[in-house]
């Protein structure tokens, strides 16, 4: 019998989401390393972002944990790279999968949602001055995403 | 020529029988041939013959079993979703399930007219009840949660 997680593993290395990649770690399968694509037209285009996703032990019938490494400027992600997502809170179900959460993060990349903040600053900023916010967005992206660079950098 | 038979070996497979619902009664006469072909066809993610939690197949066990068949029957939903019956009723144990179905998010419900499911009904109907008394409405749940999401490493 196959586990979930290796059925998914499986999938996520043979049947990649283009612009999503997830390698589990060498010591804990449970543990991996994710880069995502920045959405093309959103601020962060052209930007390659490092994030951590850990499958909890009740692993489907908890959403798995994920965090941005990579500094970002959105207002529904926080300086310490958590995730203000519906999916990986109250609306996670066991129907879910590693890919289909992945897929969620990058929509939220595509499209920030200022009025459900978690960083209470970034999101007044976006709300009071789109521009500015976006523009900083962008150079947050220049200056921290870049795809040459190949550690993550978190704060 | 002269055959001398040694020895016989037996096989045999076998499969739930999931009663379809009304709307797709016409498919009952399809050659069995079709269907096969039908189900290869649709070997995916969304196939049908597998648990929508785990994703194992339904004559398979879901992942807390040792062995297929009687120990993990499946359960037919009202919504038409199957489930592994220990993988169903550890997802509306959860808090967070609130009594939904984990594919279309209504509430779930036992089918009555399916006899795989009679066993369960009991137990099913005393799941839902708690679940939906836990499922009161709290402030502040979002932040609580966010203080709670400390990384495992």
């Amino acid at each position: 019998m196959q586990s979930l997680q290796t059925q998914e593993t499986e999938r996520l290395v043979s049947d990649p989401v283009p612009g999503i990649t997830a390698e589990p770690h060498d010591d804990n399968l449970r543990y991996f390393q994710v880069t995502i694509e920045g959405p093309q037209q959103s601020p962060y285009e052209n930007g390659i972002f490092q994030l951590e996703l850990f499958l909890p032990d009740d692993y489907p019938m908890e959403a798995p944990k994920v965090r941005f490494l990579t500094k970002i400027y959105h207002p529904n992600i926080d300086r310490l790279g958590r995730i203000c997502l519906d999916v990986l809170k109250n609306n996670w179900s066991p129907a879910l999968q590693i890919r289909t959460v992945l897929l969620s993060v990058q929509a939220l990349l595509a499209s920030p949602n200022p009025n459900d903040p978690l960083a209470n600053d970034v999101a007044e900023e976006w709300i009071k001055h789109e521009d500015t916010a976006i523009a900083e967005a962008k150079q947050w992206t220049e200056l921290y995403a870049k795809p040459t660079q190949s550690e993550p950098q978190p704060e | 020529m002269r055959i001398e038979v040694t020895g016989v070996s037996l096989v045999s497979t076998w499969a739930w029988d999931i009663p379809k619902d009304s709307s797709n009664a016409e498919h009952a006469t399809i050659q069995p041939t079709e269907v096969e072909q039908e189900e290869e066809e649709q070997e995916s993610d969304e196939d049908e013959e597998v648990c929508g939690i785990c994703r194992n197949r339904y004559d398979a066990t879901c992942p807390s079993c040792e062995y297929p068949g009687s120990g993990c029957p499946i359960v037919l939903g009202l919504c038409n979703h199957n489930f592994h019956v220990h993988c169903i009723k550890q997802w509306l144990s959860t808090e967070t399930s609130r009594g939904l179905c984990p594919l279309c998010r209504q509430g779930f419900q036992l089918r009555t007219s399916a006899l795989i499911n009679k066993p369960h009904y009991e137990e099913f109907q005393k799941l839902l009840m708690s679940v939906r008394q836990h499922n009161i409405p709290m402030g502040g749940e979002l932040d609580q949660d966010m203080m709670d999401d400390g990384f495992i490493r």
